[in-house]
């Protein structure tokens, strides 16, 4: 019996000094006069972490609380807890990168008839279920990517591409950008890339011979062992090309490792450090950069701008017909030189670009 | 009833820190969404649980829940399968075989039938695995790894790396399993959690069936002796564990109107297996109950809404619930030594 109201005792201390600290916990979230407002990423990348960056700066300037959430797994199932969960707690807006942006619809738009809905990175095909669309044109970016090729990979080669999921819209677009840049234009690439979804490789486009589209379902290590079965298996395949953060790393550290270097043209996207430090050694040719610290610091503003009851900002003179604000991609290369194909794309060189990266990151 | 004890106080425990959170989670509406996801994750632990009673374990269930709702998705928009990319007699027979299955029904008018073959799917799946852990003897675990593997590729062949949606279709059927509130105002999950919750306590406390599930499990070689046809029981139990899982797949792609080829069911089995072993289920076979699932599942669920709702960065929500789950599993520990001390 002691033993029994000793241990009731522990319980309710337990339950008494948790849900203390709960409470505490409580009154620092309930500041009143800062709006609430949420940015979801699709998945815990470092990518987003430099968006972060971007949402807190603008948090700073227009005096709002973000609470900025990456699901781990990067399934729309996780994002649909964290919106509910988030309007309950009683958010005022919601920046999100919808990670299955064709069939939430539905389920955007009610959300988007209570609070403000901002798609990034991906937009949500319907206008009624967002205010508007922030982010890169990733057929435009992928388009960029075939500029590199054409500049850099004699024609007639062959050339293969390393993506983590193609259930993805952005690895679709950026592929479909790639490779109607090669074939000439979307007409011209149309057949090619029906074949191409249907499996059928090697597919012809324009001079160039796509071997295949290997995926690793976001595994930078599954990756590399792709990329190293690849050279293996085509002695003569003369260009990798990874669309995702992760995959140049991966696909360069097979490179090395198969004794390939400098035989081998490797094309990147996106920023990851050992990307950069590839393009300075000249191991890397050039990669294609979107500017997540702008999708993370242009979405708070707008968000702010919603929550206080400004309409205005969704006829901003960058904003097209469709709603859409597209943050320009660049390419980085390493001299910031204009090669010939890259015709009417920005380019910088990797140094100051890195070098900004890392302010940014705060290293 | 003694020994979920430790677990009921710790349940408590977190509702309330959750209840003191935020006013957001006091709100009927949070309550409604925590239901629903009780009803989605139990129905799976359930499952998982009444294998683990038999000794069994299950490391396929989210590829089969991923590769049942991609099916479903397919089904039910009438998609062409793809062949495979194979020549030769074996394969060109197979091929004319899908094609004969494809006119057989024309599925998008008749979407039970889907539905109906799809938990097929699921009960062939866990029979598959059950004969082959009891009659070829292969180790349990190494039967569902291979099948964790197996379907997760077939479903992105089958799918071709393309997310299957349902658009804005089949709204009565996506009424029946997800947004109706009909009953009670519940979530349809949790409605379906609590059918079968009934018919499992029915089946695993009442019956003589249940008793040889835990005899099965505590000792296999003194059930057999006994005179009980554990291999039966155990395939039962692998069918019962898969056929959920498939059940689950046709709630999923009714509330997320979409199937994600490669990541739908992710790490589930994990989710499924913790629920239950929380729940008191011994990993070692012969313990468990239904109570026990039903609150070791509400702790799964409850403790990311808390981590929510307490504003702590998503970043640290996994080290949360586990270091939250493994405090639950130390209280349960030495309430249980405490209690037994006291008698």
């Amino acid at each position: 019996m002691r033993c029994g109201i000793r241990r009731l005792g522990f319980v309710t201390g337990l339950v008494a000094s948790i849900a203390f600290w709960g409470c505490s916990g409580a009154d620092s979230v309930s500041v009143s006069d800062r709006p609430d407002v949420a940015f979801i990423s699709n998945n815990a990348h470092e990518f987003w972490s430099i968006a972060k960056k971007g949402t807190e700066a603008a948090a700073k300037e227009t005096n709002l609380k973000v609470t900025f959430l990456m699901p781990p797994q990067g399934t729309s199932e996780e994002q649909r807890r964290f919106i509910e969960d988030l309007m309950n707690k009683g958010v005022r807006a919601i920046a999100i990168s919808p990670n299955d942006s064709a069939n939430q619809v539905d389920f955007f738009r009610t959300i988007n008839q209570r609070l403000p809905v901002i798609a990034v990175d991906n937009d949500l095909p319907s206008s009624e279920a967002r205010r508007c669309y922030i982010g890169t044109d990733n057929v435009a970016a992928g388009r960029a990517v075939g500029k590199l090729i054409k500049q850099h990979v004699p024609p007639g080669s062959k050339f293969m591409i390393f993506v983590g999921k193609l259930d993805s819209q952005n690895a679709q677009e950026r592929r479909l950008g790639v490779v109607t840049e090669l074939a000439g234009d979307p007409d011209k690439a149309k057949e090619a890339v029906e074949k191409m979804n249907r499996n059928e490789y090697p597919v012809q486009f324009g001079d160039y011979e796509l071997l295949g589209t290997m995926t690793d379902d976001a595994d930078q290590a599954v990756c590399r062992r792709k990329a190293e079965d690849t050279l293996t298996k085509y002695s003569d395949v003369k260009c990798l090309v990874g669309l995702w953060a992760y995959n140049p790393p991966a696909i360069l550290e097979a490179v090395v490792s198969q004794k390939k270097a400098g035989q081998v043209v490797i094309i990147g996207f996106d920023e990851n450090e050992e990307t950069l430090k590839g393009i300075r050694d000249g191991h890397i040719v050039g990669t294609v950069v979107q500017d997540p610290y702008n999708f993370g610091y242009e979405s708070v503003k707008l968000m702010a701008a919603l929550v206080r009851g400004d309409q205005s900002v969704l006829n901003r003179p960058d904003m097209n017909a469709e709603k859409q604000i597209f943050i320009r991609h660049r390419i980085v290369n390493k001299d910031g030189q204009t090669l010939a194909a890259y015709q009417d794309e920005k380019v910088e060189a990797v140094e100051p670009f890195h070098t900004r990266l890392k302010e940014l990151k705060g290293q | 009833m003694k020994k979920v004890i430790g677990l009921i106080a710790f349940l408590a425990i977190i509702y309330l820190l959750l209840l003191a959170a935020d006013p957001g989670a006091r709100l009927a509406a949070n309550h409604f969404n925590l239901g629903r996801r009780i009803g989605l994750y139990g129905i799976i632990s359930l499952g998982a649980g009444m294998l683990i009673i038999t000794g069994g374990i299950d490391l396929s269930i989210g590829s089969v829940v991923g590769l049942c709702a991609t099916l479903l998705a397919m089904l039910l928009r009438g998609d062409r399968f793809p062949r495979f990319p194979f020549k030769g007699w074996l394969f060109d027979q197979f091929n004319a075989g899908l094609d004969w299955l494809g006119s057989l029904v024309n599925f998008p008018e008749h979407p039970w039938a889907a539905i109906l073959l799809v938990l097929l799917v699921g009960m062939g799946i866990g029979l598959m695995n059950g004969v082959l852990v009891t009659k070829v003897r292969v180790q349990a675990f190494v039967v569902t790894l291979c099948g964790l593997f197996i379907y997760r590729g077939i479903s992105r062949f089958m799918a071709e790396d393309q997310v299957k949606g349902l658009g804005n279709q089949f709204g009565q059927l996506k009424s029946i399993f997800y947004s109706s509130e009909a009953i009670f105002g519940l979530p349809m999950s949790l409605v379906y959690f609590v059918g079968l919750l009934v018919l499992a306590t029915v089946f695993l406390h009442w019956s003589i069936h249940g008793r040889y599930f835990f005899a099965i499990g505590a000792n296999e070689k003194a059930a057999r002796y006994s005179g009980v046809a554990t291999d039966r029981y155990k395939i039962l139990a692998y069918v019962l564990c898969s056929t959920l899982a498939s059940f689950y797949g046709v709630l999923y792609l009714m509330q997320e109107n979409s199937a994600q080829p490669s990541s739908t069911g992710n790490f589930l089995e994990l989710y499924a297996i913790a629920g239950a072993v929380l729940g008191g289920c011994s990993l070692r076979g012969g313990e468990g109950s239904v109570g026990g699932l039903v609150i070791g599942t509400s702790i799964l669920v409850l403790l990311p809404n808390l981590s929510l709702m307490l504003g702590i960065p998503s970043a640290l929500e996994y080290t949360v619930i586990g270091g939250a789950l493994l405090l639950g599993a130390v209280l349960d520990e030495v309430l249980r030594r405490v209690g037994q001390r006291s008698r």
